[in-house]
């Protein structure tokens, strides 16, 4: 009798609690980083990242397949991400005050960081520099799109599943991104 | 000649570019130098945000571990605080003792001195300080309260004329009262 019950609830639900526990921890780094790329902020990306395995278990019973459960949690993921923004962007203040420093001291410190040796790290500055600036200037959907294909190394079938877009707008924005890089690097 | 487009320069990035693209990449220099500018300053923006991800979220989970630092780092605290509240508690189980050791005394020396009125036929309350008595001294009360010769309400009366007549004994007649004067006087 326990066996009729629990079989179709099961199905119904889909994963487990122990198999969920494993897809965390196996898309944990990812989520996390996705969010972080999208926000940069440290706490942000931590709470949102555990917000979409929140989110994710609840509409456990939505996932039918269709996507890779990756791409399920990025979607969720950009998704969250928007609605932060969204958010934040009346927080007027906050982002007078602090946004713009904390992305120029991220800048600086990445630039700083990748820096592979002493007579290269001019020219590498310069090159790592150039492109955050140029994916700054990118519409915040654009920048979503580079991230997800040049970070997380998406392909476009993925972003376009992860962002609900056709795959013509996703090559669309990746084109824009790469014809901005082409122009920066032609201005003095 | 024309140049590699935007779409053409996505596609050898991806590591699918076609035929006629890798043909241009080879012999046209300027959009070789330009495509390998391109590709490696996504290379480097890919790569330092990954790092500084991964740096972010190890904090965060370092973050996370942070308040039982906390905790062993303050253990001096906690321990100064967990006898503070042992010391509380048996200031309270003190103070709550010498009132039951009260109540106790209080019970004994009422049912004594139940026992003492009874002796002595007075002894208003009594019955309520007979909590706490032993069998024996409920006993004697009991057995006091029988053998007493007149209603306890009016055992303070009849101690003042039992001193009255021991008085009046003593002095060689009984005391005379009012009454006895005028009886006398007539």
């Amino acid at each position: 009798m326990e066996e009729t019950l629990t079989v179709p609830a099961m199905s119904q639900t889909g994963w487990s609690a122990a198999e969920f526990d494993e897809i965390v921890r196996e898309h944990q780094a990812k989520i996390y980083r996705v969010l972080w790329c999208e926000l940069r902020d440290d706490e942000a990306a931590a709470t949102l990242t555990q917000d979409c395995f929140l989110k994710a278990y609840r509409g456990r019973a939505e996932f039918r397949g269709e996507a890779s459960v990756s791409t399920w949690l990025v979607r969720i993921a950009v998704n969250l991400a928007r609605d932060y923004r969204r958010n934040r962007r009346l927080g007027f203040w906050r982002r007078m005050v602090g946004g713009n420093a904390r992305e120029t001291e991220l800048a600086a410190e990445m630039a700083a960081d990748s820096s592979p040796g002493a007579d290269r790290a001019l020219l590498a500055r310069e090159q790592l520099q150039q492109t955050m600036a140029v994916v700054k200037r990118l519409s915040p959907q654009q920048q979503t799109v580079f991230n997800l294909r040049f970070v997380e190394e998406l392909s476009l079938e993925e972003i376009a599943q992860a962002m609900a877009i056709e795959i013509g707008t996703v090559k669309s924005h990746l084109s824009r991104a790469v014809h901005a890089l082409r122009r920066q690097r032609d201005e003095p | 000649m024309k140049h590699l487009s935007d779409e053409q320069l996505l596609g050898w990035l991806a590591g699918d570019a076609d035929e006629a693209a890798q043909t241009h990449l080879r012999s046209c220099e300027l959009c070789q130098t330009e495509a390998i500018a391109v590709r490696d300053g996504i290379s480097r923006y890919s790569l330092a945000l990954r790092e500084k991800a991964t740096q972010a979220q190890r904090a965060q989970m370092a973050g996370d571990f942070a308040p039982r630092k906390a905790l062993a780092k303050h253990r001096l605290r906690w321990a100064g605080a967990g006898a503070l509240a042992l010391l509380l508690a048996a200031q309270t189980t003190w103070m709550l003792r010498p009132r039951e050791r009260s109540v106790d005394t209080g019970a004994q020396g009422s049912t004594q001195n139940y026992a003492q009125n009874k002796k002595q036929g007075g002894g208003q309350g009594g019955g309520q300080a007979a909590v706490g008595m032993s069998d024996d001294e409920l006993l004697e009360a009991v057995n006091n309260d029988l053998s007493r010769d007149v209603p306890e309400a009016l055992a303070p009366v009849s101690a003042i004329t039992t001193a009255r007549n021991e008085m009046a004994a003593a002095s060689g007649g009984a005391i005379r009262t009012g009454k006895d004067k005028l009886k006398e006087n007539k």
